[in-house]
């Protein structure tokens, strides 16, 4: 009987840094057994569980696209157990993955429409996978507008991806930081600001919103003012997990698991569930 | 339906002969509580007292579980990558479990499987494979039971069960109901067949126990109510207060399954394991960085009992309680899950 508990061994190929807080960093993963690698089928939008064999599991989104090569990425924050072990492993060290789990991005709903990415903080990680994903496969989706925010230059993402991006004419990118800082000559203001002055259009579109609590809540009347539809408005949740596959209890909302049901659902989804996220 | 007759004197035979092949799980007094344990001698089991203090799920569903080992040793090739722990290599029958405990097993059976190899639970589904359930009918229900309160519930009941044991007077009428209660049974010394008498009798045993679970609550209407309209109900402020956030009645109910994963290392070998885990308690919900969804009491035992009669009936279309009444026995504040399933419904 397949155990879905199990991690897959990966080798880290590199850890890059991200952030001037050093708190940020990308983890490159690679399958030890090529079979692993195989059955691994992943759509944007969805997560693992990254497991250290003696510390623990953690749910991370993946932040790479099925479409980028064989290596996972993963954007991991220094926050917990797990995660500060996992900031002082070394590129050649062995750990396990699990999954892929939960409801990804709903790709074919997505296809032939115009989506707008509005994100801000390292949520960033799995739509970075979403923008990937669609530059990839460009001639199956309209226009792709990005709105990302983070508090200061130093705190972005993937500034060379973000520097790639912001040459292609096939994407508005759109990045902000909260202040005015030295050396950056690109927007400043806080992400529902930037969302209400980019404006972008409701028609025939999808907005994919990640991000921390505070931005989704004043972004979210934008979109609405904007035409969006709770039905056109798709965000991705948070819970604490353990299991990742519907059966653990920890990340029940409503009739829901976010780890199985989610975590992406439509904003008519979350307005039907108790705000217990 | 085949039904056969066991004496009583012949019972703890069966049991003892049954250990030879399997491992034998039935009530036994332990520390003052009826419990279910592995026996190896049939005089053990205690088959003529009232429900058990805890529910068998743990034979299919430990509180404390290896999952998987490993070595953290950097010399060894296998450093870092777990290992799958097969549990239960021989079979198990578990014996003597009453009709609600079955049906307890049976919403297990869902959470545990859920359609799809992602999502099947290997260690229960390996050890349901390899078990037998053998039950016994309540002919004395007590006062705290409401089993008929649910669809296929009741002292009789057979749901879950492969066999049904009634006791009858000096004897038990047993009824096949699986084959792999058929296979249990099959050549054991001391069984016969039913005759028509005992079959009467038992029937008439039956009818009296059904009529005594007069503890029934109305469970229809929480159906044709939304999520919100019983999420929202001001109703909760009046059970939670006294609420103690103790967990027994997660931990005594035949139904709870939520568990928490946990990696413990000796040296350079460890093993990953699964305990239970409650609702009930603050940090079963807190996130990494200090968020928790469901912050104070008053949200964790609304999630308790929406959790079991609103979003468990929306998943898996029945309710994910039983009537076994541990949970009101237990409670240190008498707090009668009865009282809010009726609020609820109502």
């Amino acid at each position: 009987m397949n155990n879905p508990y199990i991690p897959k061994p990966v080798r880290i190929e590199e850890i890059i840094t991200e952030t001037e807080d050093r708190n940020l960093k990308t983890f490159k993963l690679v399958f030890l057994n090529q079979a692993d690698e195989q059955v691994f089928r992943y759509t944007p939008g969805q997560f693992a569980e990254l497991s250290i064999a003696g510390k623990g599991e953690i749910p991370i989104g993946i932040a790479s696209s099925p479409t980028e090569g064989k290596h996972l990425l993963f954007t991991i924050n220094k926050v917990g157990v797990v995660t500060t072990h996992l900031h002082n492993m070394s590129v050649g060290d062995v750990m396990g993955v699990r999954g892929p789990l939960g409801r990804p991005y709903p790709i074919d709903e997505l296809e032939g429409k115009n989506v707008v990415i509005v994100s801000g903080g390292f949520a960033f990680t799995t739509l970075r996978s979403m923008i990937a994903y669609m530059l990839e496969n460009r001639d199956r989706f309209g226009n792709i507008t990005v709105i990302y925010g983070a508090r200061t230059p130093g705190m972005l993402l993937y500034k060379d991806q973000l520097k790639e991006w912001q040459d292609r004419d096939d994407i508005a990118l759109n990045v902000t930081v909260d202040k005015e800082a030295e050396g950056w000559d690109g927007k400043v203001g806080f992400v529902p600001a930037v969302t209400r002055e980019v404006a972008p259009s409701a028609d025939n579109a999808y907005a994919l919103v990640c991000g921390p609590p505070i931005m989704i809540k004043f972004t979210q009347p934008v979109l609405t003012e904007l035409g969006f539809t709770p039905e056109t408005i798709i965000m991705s949740l948070e819970n604490r997990m353990k299991c990742g596959i519907g059966i653990c209890g920890r990340c029940n909302v409503g009739p829901y698991y976010v780890c199985k049901d989610g975590p992406v659902f439509t904003l008519a989804e979350l307005n039907e569930m108790p705000k217990e996220y | 339906m085949k039904q056969m007759l066991i004496d009583k004197k012949d019972m703890a035979g069966l049991l003892t002969e049954l250990t030879g092949k399997m491992a034998v799980i039935a009530p036994v007094m332990k520390g003052g509580n009826l419990l279910f344990e592995p026996i190896t001698d049939g005089q053990e089991a205690v088959l003529d007292s009232a429900n058990t203090r805890l529910s068998p799920k743990d034979a299919l569903f430990p509180q404390c579980e290896k999952m998987m080992s490993f070595t953290t040793d950097r010399q060894s090739e296998e450093a870092f990558i777990m290992k799958d722990i097969e549990p239960l290599e021989q079979g198990q029958v578990i014996f003597a479990v009453r009709p609600c405990d079955a049906a307890g097993l049976v919403i297990l059976d869902k959470v545990f499987n859920q359609g799809g190899q992602a999502y099947e639970d290997a260690y229960y589904l390996r050890r349901r494979e390899k078990t037998t359930v053998v039950g016994l009918a309540c002919n004395k229900p007590l006062l705290t039971c409401f089993c008929a309160s649910f669809d296929k519930g009741g002292p009789f009941a057979t749901e879950g069960l492969d066999v049904l044991l009634t006791e009858v007077g000096d004897k038990y009428v047993a009824t096949v109901l699986t084959d792999k209660g058929e296979a249990l049974l099959k050549d054991k010394k001391g069984l016969s067949e039913a005759d028509s008498a005992s079959i009467d009798k038992a029937n008439k045993i039956k009818d009296a126990a059904v009529k005594s679970v007069d503890s029934g609550v109305a469970t229809d209407k929480i159906k044709g109510k939304t999520t919100m309209e019983l999420f929202d109900d001001p109703s909760w402020d009046a059970f939670y207060e006294i609420c103690i956030a103790c967990g027994v009645c997660t931990y005594s109910c035949p139904t709870c399954h939520c568990f928490d994963i946990q990696d413990e290392v000796i040296d350079t070998e460890g093993v990953r394991m699964r305990h239970w885990d409650s609702c009930m308690f603050p940090i079963f919900t807190v996130h990494a960085t200090g968020h928790n969804p469901r912050p104070t009491k008053k949200e964790r035992f609304r999630q308790r009992f929406m959790h079991k009669f609103k979003y468990f009936q929306e998943k898996f279309d029945r309710m994910a309680c039983v009537g076994c009444g541990r949970c009101i026995q237990l409670c240190p504040v008498n707090i009668d899950v009865r009282q809010l399933v009726k609020r609820m419904n109502s």
